[in-house]
């Protein structure tokens, strides 16, 4: 029933042709070389290091990895993260 | 740039927060809408920014996650007020600026004229200030429409004036008719005499409207009436029927002659300059010179060249003072003597000089007898020159001239 509920909704929003991250809350992330990463659509900061994050999305976890990492700003909408990425992980 | 701005007018702090649980400390700070920024991981504690405003927010969320935070740097506005507190001047001084600011901000400092081509803007603005409207006039003063109004009457070839008031600047834009031909004079259209303006021989003679009063060859006299502007109109039985009275219109050459006589002494002063030069800085308040420098030897001869620099507020809001230098370039005076040959060119160019002046007047040349003639202490050139020139200017005729007309017979007679 879930199922049928989630296919109908996602095809309801394709054909009203809503983005993605407004119609099922998908994290936003704009990524700028591998120094700059702006997320949005996020729930919570999991746990936090200078060699790596982990932030909770409403479609699981996403894990950056890296060096010197560093949260420029950080409100409910929005977060900033500089420093040297190595791998951005999605995690189920 | 504009957020780290409003930051620091509004005042942050950075803090160093020991909490045994640091992400949701964070968490909780984005929840309640507390602002953070650079945050920074340092063996287990974090570093963070936050305003001035936040941190009286963060004690229950400190509460709740045993949290202690410690302030490390004070930055932005409200420190610096309560730093320099008991420094009065400091705040009638920042507070004056801004009263200053007020004051001055509701006034014209900047007058700016585009669009103008033939008009210098000089000129436009030398007008404005006739009108009362120079830099430092209050805008509450200003018309934009009567000033647009009133350039267009001064200066009649514009034909698009618009006057806008943009900050402290007062803005004007104008359009001149480029394609307007010049005004051809118009022929008189009232009865008039063509009266000679000087005396001589007519060589050329050509009558368009009027009778001739004189012909080729005849010696006209100064105010002597050349062609009439009454004439006679007979019926078929040669009897006068009426005057008509018509503006004479015609051209009369004359030949005129103009006597020249030109002499300059052979020997003369001649200026050779000695390379040595004396600069002076100067400084010009309105009619005041203020020499800067030390006074050093002057010169027994010198030419004098200065070159200054007005000081300017805005583009055309010119101060009374100006700055610059004078340079003083040394010479000394030997007398020499002009050659045969020289004196003869001397002489010569002179000659073409004043025949020059003559064909600017619209005269032409029909004749040149001036002779050069070098004598042992000067050199002297004489003789007339000769040259046809128009001549006659339109004279009204008066009143007393008119004619009385004839009056109709009617058949009851």
């Amino acid at each position: 029933m879930k199922e049928t509920y989630t296919r109908f909704r996602e095809g309801l929003m394709s054909t009203l042709e809503v983005p993605k991250d407004l119609a099922s809350q998908e994290p936003l992330l704009t990524v700028t070389g591998n120094s700059g990463l702006c997320i949005e659509n996020y729930k919570s900061i999991q746990s936090y290091s200078q060699e790596s994050i982990r932030i909770l999305t409403r479609k699981g976890r996403i894990r950056i990895c890296g060096k010197s990492l560093r949260i420029q700003y950080y409100t409910s909408d929005e977060m900033g993260i500089s420093g040297h990425f190595q791998e951005i992980i999605f995690e189920a | 740039m504009i957020d780290r701005i409003v930051r620091f007018i509004k005042g942050y702090v950075r803090i160093r927060v020991h909490s045994p649980e640091m992400e949701r400390f964070l968490n909780l700070c984005a929840n309640n809408g507390l602002l953070l920024y650079q945050i920074c991981e340092l063996g287990g504690d974090c570093e963070l920014e936050i305003s001035l405003f936040d941190l009286f927010h963060l004690q229950p969320i400190c509460r709740k996650t045993h949290t202690r935070i410690h302030i490390i740097l004070k930055r932005g506005l409200p420190f610096f007020f309560h730093r320099n507190r008991k420094r009065k001047a400091l705040f009638v001084g920042i507070i004056l600026c801004f009263v200053l600011l007020q004051i001055l901000s509701t006034r014209i400092w900047n007058i700016h004229v585009d669009g103008n081509y033939s008009y210098s803007t000089q000129s436009i603005l030398q007008y404005l200030e006739e009108q009362k409207i120079s830099h430092g006039i209050a805008k509450k003063d200003i018309s934009c429409a009567q000033i647009s109004a009133g350039i267009r009457e001064h200066f009649p070839d514009m034909i698009w004036v618009a006057a806008k008031i943009s900050g402290t600047r007062l803005m004007i834009s104008v359009q001149e008719n480029m394609d307007a031909l010049p005004e051809k004079e118009e022929a008189a259209s009232v009865p008039s005499d063509l009266v000679a303006t000087k005396s001589g021989e007519i060589l050329r003679m050509v009558t368009r409207q009027g009778i001739p009063q004189a012909q080729v060859g005849d010696q006209c006299e100064k105010g002597q009436i050349l062609i009439r502007g009454l004439v006679d109109i007979m019926n078929d039985n040669g009897e006068l029927v009426r005057q008509a009275q018509v503006p004479a219109d015609g051209d009369v050459y004359i030949k005129t002659s103009y006597p020249y006589y030109k002499e300059f002494p052979l020997t003369y002063k001649k200026r050779i300059y000695t390379g040595k030069t004396k600069k002076d800085l100067v400084l010009q308040l309105h009619s005041l010179e203020l020499a800067l420098g030390l006074p050093g030897k002057s010169f027994a001869h010198y030419d004098r060249v200065g070159r200054f620099k007005e000081v300017k507020l805005t583009e055309n809001f010119y101060l009374p003072i100006a700055y610059g230098n004078k340079i003083s370039y040394e010479y000394r005076i030997i007398e020499k003597e002009y050659t045969q040959e020289e004196a003869r060119a001397l002489a010569k160019d002179q000659i073409l000089f004043f025949l020059d002046q003559i064909l600017e007047k619209g005269v032409e040349i029909l004749e040149n007898n001036v002779t050069i003639e070098v004598t042992e202490t000067k050199c002297i050139s004489k003789g007339t020159i000769y040259g046809l020139e128009k001549n006659g200017k339109a004279v009204p005729l008066s009143l007393s001239e008119q004619p009385e007309q004839p009056i109709e017979r009617t058949t009851d007679e």
